[in-house]
């Protein structure tokens, strides 16, 4: 994950091997805690609003599928 | 006053009205729960995740096809965080500060929340665990100092260390209870980056662990710590350990 000039984070992928950078998310805006599941398929991190001082609050967790791209907020039920 | 200087004074208590509702409406919602951490199973099928409230804050798990969250633990206070799964997906390390203001602690739980092992507190503050690819190892950190110093008069400025201990889930397999030392003071570690930051991090500063890695037997980890405090700036330390097989 690397930040833009407009702190926005995205989501790269590096070839180790040939040092080749794709770039998986377009503007995330601030996003935080990427993790990688071990079969390489499954991405999660947070994103996060702003409020009204527009100070950062409320992360949302994404699940991002590193095959598509498709990038997919994940609905929680049951936090209590 | 005149008329302007009349509107111009309402408009000033309107602004503070308003800023005042807006304080609080930020406040209530400060108030719900907050995800602040979140960890992927290796089938990337079910989410880890740290929700936190007030001074709480609880591991779930949420299976992805569902999003129904279910708590892992039935602790009813004190601080859950940290959550890693091990690499064949059937157990859950985190670390856990009870509310009673005992030091933070290992705990491993399997996935469904049974068999939950907590290794005994020590003096000091253990978190962010980190399981071995072969499910033996458990790699964590531990701050030896935990609170504000003076660079000047401590030996560790920073005082975080890095442990590593051997967890035995077989028979064939012994636990060993005693936590090696792995890497030293943090201070001390190879020192990859270091940078100046100006108001992040906690104030107590954290240190964290990733697996790197996925070879069997002695592997790779990623270890980093960073401390903070009022007018310092925080650094963070890179090293590459092998872990003694």
């Amino acid at each position: 994950m690397a930040a833009d000039s407009h702190v926005s984070y995205d989501v790269y992928r590096m070839n180790p091997d040939t040092g080749a950078i794709e770039k998986l998310t377009n503007r995330n805006g601030y996003a935080t805690e990427l993790k990688v599941s071990a079969n390489g398929k499954t991405a999660a991190f947070l994103k996060w609003h702003h409020n009204w001082m527009f100070e950062v609050t409320d992360p949302e967790p994404y699940l991002l599928d590193l095959e598509s791209h498709k990038l997919t907020p994940l609905r929680i039920s049951g936090l209590n | 006053m005149g008329t302007n200087g009349k509107l111009g004074l309402w408009a000033k208590l309107g602004g503070l009205i308003l800023l005042f509702l807006l304080s609080r409406a930020s406040y209530a919602r400060s108030s719900s729960w907050q995800i602040t951490s979140v960890a992927v199973s290796p089938d990337g099928r079910v989410i880890a995740l740290v929700a936190s409230k007030r001074s709480t804050s609880f591991i779930y798990t949420v299976a992805v096809d569902t999003g129904v969250a279910t708590r892992l633990t039935d602790a009813n206070d004190g601080e859950e965080t940290s959550p890693t799964f091990s690499p064949d997906g059937k157990r859950i390390a985190y670390s856990y500060e009870p509310g009673n203001h005992t030091r933070s602690r290992i705990v491993t739980v399997n996935v469904d929340g049974s068999g939950k092992h907590e290794w005994s507190p020590s003096s000091m503050t253990d978190l962010s665990p980190v399981l071995s690819p072969d499910n033996q190892t458990i790699v964590f950190a531990r701050a030896d100092f935990y609170g504000s110093h003076s660079p000047i008069a401590q030996p560790h400025p920073h005082g975080w260390s890095f442990f590593c201990r051997r967890l035995g889930w077989d028979k064939r397999t012994p636990a060993d209870d005693r936590a090696f030392l792995y890497g030293i003071a943090a201070r001390s570690l190879p020192r990859r980056q270091e940078y100046g930051r100006r108001n992040g991090g906690s104030r107590n500063g954290s240190a964290d662990c990733d697996l790197l890695d996925n070879l069997s037997g002695p592997f790779l980890a990623h270890l980093s710590a960073s401390r903070s405090g009022r007018n310092k700036s925080q650094a963070s330390y890179f090293c590459l350990p092998k872990l003694p097989a």
